[in-house]
């Protein structure tokens, strides 16, 4: 099959959520019939970058298996996760996929010790076989991230940074050794002072131990910083997907243009020039025919209001615009 | 001209529970100078200080907040006026027509049930002068005009707006009665970055077109080089440095703010960023000397034991570092 | 365990005043066991007297020391309260838990089974329930009776909780580390749900006994056994208060006050003490301080 080699392959994947009752209720395609694959053999940072209520975080959490697709098939290394049934298989699956919340002062319960999250995963994973491996297990991983378990031992959530929790958080995650993780915004919420020490940590994940990342985010400037490929979703739509570069550096879709146009550089001799115009009115996309960024798009023309456009390879990328065709 | 005076201030978050008091030092001996017609940014990260310095500054002062010491002073052009000092009445005839606050999150203060248009009327029937009561359609209007919003948001309900327009109407909103400041906490948090662009293009339109002053306090430091005149960085409750966007950009001095700057990633550079170690303090027991000793490569033997006074190293660029100045601040 | 009490004691007037008020009528229903009469019997002392040294709270129309009644009728009332509140507690907290966090068809199936015990009209079923085994009604078989009539509700919250829980992210670390259902419920949940069980705890004693009373009055509960309920019910019945024997009406009545009103302000301020936010707070402050 020609699942053969990747380690990840999300096709053709759709999620809808009906939001107020089963029989009166709207219907909101979070998630429109995408797809895309990651390679085995390359280790690779992979970022998942659009606007609030594009359903990156809806992606990701399908590929997690925390929410079921409605429809489509995620591939892990060959098997087809969403058919996972039996506890033995969802642990598998588990052991090589591992997420890394959001908000690290939520991650963990917090009237609870952290440790004790690294404690159940080191044994309920097999990991070790017994308490004083797991301690052993757990020193190796918190000096991966840059800790050592005396700042973590018999400590409560509140009583660590949230640079340092977020640590604590991937430490968590490489306790199985996985071969993925899924990170949902893991630096939106780390104080700014050390928010690039986290981002360098995934970037030495991926160069010294062969971790693939998929990095979901809004922050499209951390987001060229460490990923090899991004895809910009656009109301459940990947709109373009390719290497950082050629689609940060060289947008193709008019949305990409505007996203990337839009955020501020830290440096007051790149100031913006010109104004941007913005939509008064709230648009009702999610329901529209055509190329749903067609309302906002300064060069639609007809058939954008009309037609879904197909996705096209443009200079080693994939774009979703009537323009290239 | 200042048009805006902090000095010494002092504001600390007092909580009692259960037999145990605890004071979270949030605003330590702050002093500022903010002029007339200038954006003036404050940046920091999440609990430095920096939301709270504001509501001190617009006499927002709830328990469990209180006031320990300062003095924050407006200058309405005859005299200086504290908002300490004013009666409840007398503060909010000067809210909206001299000073105007717009908090984080403002964008849900709109009236769900009630057209755009009789918000902005509301605000100036009840803050106005006679003459601008008189008149309240025509100046909604032209207001609304002279920003380049389109006239049609008066006529719409909050819910019809889109979510970058509705924090676009509160800006309007909060300078309708055009206060010589306005201030405006996190105004662009939880917004995606191309609505983020349409708000900070608005706000440098406003402070444009009437020339007030525009105080800015975020912890996006993109935010501050696009749109701020001058920029205060604050640490554990203290200003730790101020100068001209400019100077802070490209010359930082305080090592706090040189990792600030430095650690930026920026789209089309991919050497390596580097953060400063450690973590910001808890400001319920700050670190003894300069707050930032414990994280800085270049601390010596001074700075655990004496907290470094911002003072001026250059025309218009204080800083508070022993690496910079030998003043002392007295406690 | 006791410095806690010793901090609520010294800085919340609330649980001073509750607890100080229990522990006095927890020692009254002590002294039950020392009490020199068989509360079931009659004429063992002369009627109608009012208070005075020998019988201080005076004695009633059936010949009984009305102070040493009483002490019985406060333990017999705590024991019900106590045991209908064990019982409802337990089912709700089960129920509620295992509803809220597998959801699903478990879910429906169990809040259907809770809803139904929710809209029956319990008043009008426990007069009749009450009616029926009249013969054979004890204080066990009461709090049996009651606890069908308010675990649903401690059901139904508990759920709530959980499924709030259920979606906050220290959940899906719980889940990715390995954790199965049981142990996340057990482990990550329950310490939530915990301050919320006192004070229910604390809530339902309360309301099993005033439902108890409700129903004495009415003559609808185990008469001979002497309760806050009956007391009130044979005073009733003697027309105590028309014929001036006060003191036999008014005791039962101020019992119940400051029964109702010291386990309200416990319940209270337990529960603001044990939430997760303030004891979190307290957390930190006691960090600092040491």
């Amino acid at each position: 099959m020609k699942n053969n080699n990747k380690l990840l392959v999300v096709s053709d994947l759709t999620k809808v959520f009906i939001i107020g009752g089963r029989f009166l209720g709207v219907k909101l395609v979070a998630v429109n019939r995408e797809s895309f694959d990651m390679e085995e053999e390359k280790p690779e940072i992979f970022t998942i970058a659009g606007e609030s209520g594009c359903g990156k975080t809806t992606l990701a959490r399908m590929i997690l298996g925390i929410i079921e697709p409605t429809s489509g098939k995620i591939f892990y290394k060959g098997k087809d996760i969403t058919k996972i049934q039996s506890k033995e298989d969802r642990l598998d699956f588990m052991r090589e996929v591992q997420p890394i919340f959001q908000n690290p002062f939520e991650t963990f319960n917090p009237l609870k010790r952290v440790e004790s999250y690294l404690i159940e995963t080191a044994i309920n994973f097999g990991a070790v076989k017994n308490r004083s491996e797991a301690f052993d297990r757990i020193e190796e991983v918190l000096q991966l991230v840059g800790l050592s378990i005396k700042e973590v031992e018999k400590r409560y959530p509140h009583e660590l940074s949230g640079g340092q929790l977020q640590r604590v958080s991937i430490a968590r995650a490489l306790i199985t050794n996985p071969s993925l993780l899924v990170a949902d915004e893991p630096v939106s919420m780390v104080d700014a002072s050390i928010k690039m020490s986290v981002v360098n940590l995934f970037k030495d994940l991926k160069e010294k131990y062969g971790v693939s990342v998929i990095y979901i985010t809004h922050d499209l400037a951390t987001a060229y910083y460490i990923s090899d490929r991004i895809a910009i979703m656009y109301r459940g739509n990947i709109v373009e997907l390719g290497p950082v570069e050629k689609v940060m550096l060289n947008p193709l879709h008019p949305y990409t243009k505007l996203l990337i146009e839009a955020v501020p550089e830290p440096d007051p001799d790149l100031k913006w020039k010109e104004e941007i115009k913005l939509s008064a009115m709230e648009a009702k996309e999610f329901a529209k025919l055509g190329c749903k960024f067609s309302e906002r798009c300064l060069e639609a023309k007809e058939r954008c209001h009309e037609i879904t456009p197909e996705k096209i390879f443009v200079d080693d990328r994939w774009v979703m615009c009537h323009k290239y065709k | 001209m200042s048009i805006l005076k902090v000095e010494n201030l002092k504001a600390y978050y007092i909580a009692t529970l259960y037999g145990i008091k605890r004071s979270v030092r949030a605003v330590d001996n702050v002093s500022l100078d903010i002029e007339e017609n200038e954006i003036f940014g404050i940046a920091g990260e999440s609990g430095c200080g920096k939301s709270t310095l504001l509501k001190v500054i617009v006499g927002l002062i709830k328990p469990p907040l209180s006031l320990i010491g300062g003095m924050v002073l407006y200058n309405s052009g005859k005299d200086y006026i504290s908002p300490f000092l004013l009666s409840l009445e007398e503060f909010n005839k000067i809210r909206w027509s001299f000073i105007s606050y717009i908090p984080q999150g403002s964008m849900n203060v709109l009236n769900p049930t009630r057209k755009i248009n009789r918000t902005f009327w509301d605000v100036i029937k009840t803050h106005g002068s006679e003459e601008e009561k008189k008149n309240l359609k025509t100046i909604t209007e032209e207001h609304i005009k002279a920003l380049g919003l389109p006239l049609e948001v008066l006529n719409s309900y909050p819910h019809q707006l889109s979510g970058g327009m509705r924090q676009r109407v509160t800006m309007a909103l909060a300078t309708i009665l055009k206060p010589k400041i306005i201030v405006a906490d996190e105004p662009t948090t939880a917004l995606d970055v191309v609505v983020q662009r349409g708000v900070l293009q608005l706000l440098e339109r406003i402070q444009e077109i009437y020339q007030n002053t525009l105080i800015i306090v975020t912890h996006d430091m993109a935010v501050h080089a696009n749109i701020a005149h001058r920029i205060a960085i604050m640490y554990a409750g203290k200003i730790v440095e101020v100068g001209k966007t400019r100077d802070i950009f490209k010359n930082p001095k305080h090592p706090y703010t040189k990792y600030l700057i430095n650690s930026l990633p920026k789209i089309g550079d991919k050497s390596i960023r580097e953060s400063a170690p450690g973590a910001p303090p808890s400001l319920l027991n700050p670190p003894s000397g300069c707050r930032f000793h414990p994280r800085c490569p270049k601390v010596m033997d001074i700075c655990k034991l004496e907290v470094p006074k911002l003072a001026e190293i250059d025309s218009g660029h204080s800083v508070a570092c022993f690496l910079f100045t030998k003043e002392v601040e007295e406690v | 365990m006791f410095v806690i009490l010793k901090d609520l004691f010294k800085y919340d007037k609330r649980f001073a005043f509750g607890f100080s008020v229990i522990l006095i009528l927890l020692f009254l229903s002590i002294l039950s066991f020392f009490s020199p009469y068989n509360p079931v019997l009659w004429s063992l002392v002369p009627k109608n007297l009012p208070p005075s040294l020998k019988h201080i709270l005076g004695t009633n129309s059936m010949g009984q020391d009305i102070f040493w009644n009483i002490t019985h009728a406060i333990k017999n009332s705590i024991l019900l309260g106590s045991l209908t509140a064990v019982i409802s507690i337990t089912i709700g907290t089960f129920v509620g838990l295992v509803a809220g966090y597998r959801g699903g068809s478990v879910d429906r199936a169990l809040m259907s089974i809770n809803d139904s015990f929710i809209v029956l009209p319990s008043l009008p079923i426990l007069i009749l329930l009450s009616t029926m085994l009249k013969e054979r009604l004890t204080i066990a078989v009461i709090a049996v009776i009651l606890s069908l009539f308010s675990w649903p509700w401690g059901g139904r919250q508990v759920r709530a909780i959980v499924l709030s829980l259920r979606e906050r992210e220290f959940t899906y670390t719980a889940f990715f580390s390995g954790m199965g259902t049981l142990k996340t419920v057990l482990k990550e949940h329950l310490p939530f749900v915990i301050p919320w069980v006192m004070a229910n705890f604390i809530n339902t004693i309360l309301w099993a006994i005033g439902m108890e009373t409700t129903l004495a009055i009415f003559g609808l509960s185990s008469l001979e056994t002497p309760t806050i309920g009956t007391t009130i019910y044979w005073a009733n019945q003697y027309q105590a208060l028309l014929r001036g024997i006060w003191w036999w009406i008014l005791t039962p009545v101020i019992i119940a006050v400051f029964l109702f009103l010291s386990l309200y302000l416990l319940s209270v301020s337990i529960s603001e003490f044990l939430d997760p936010r303030t004891r979190l707070q307290r957390m930190r402050m006691e960090e600092v301080s040491t």
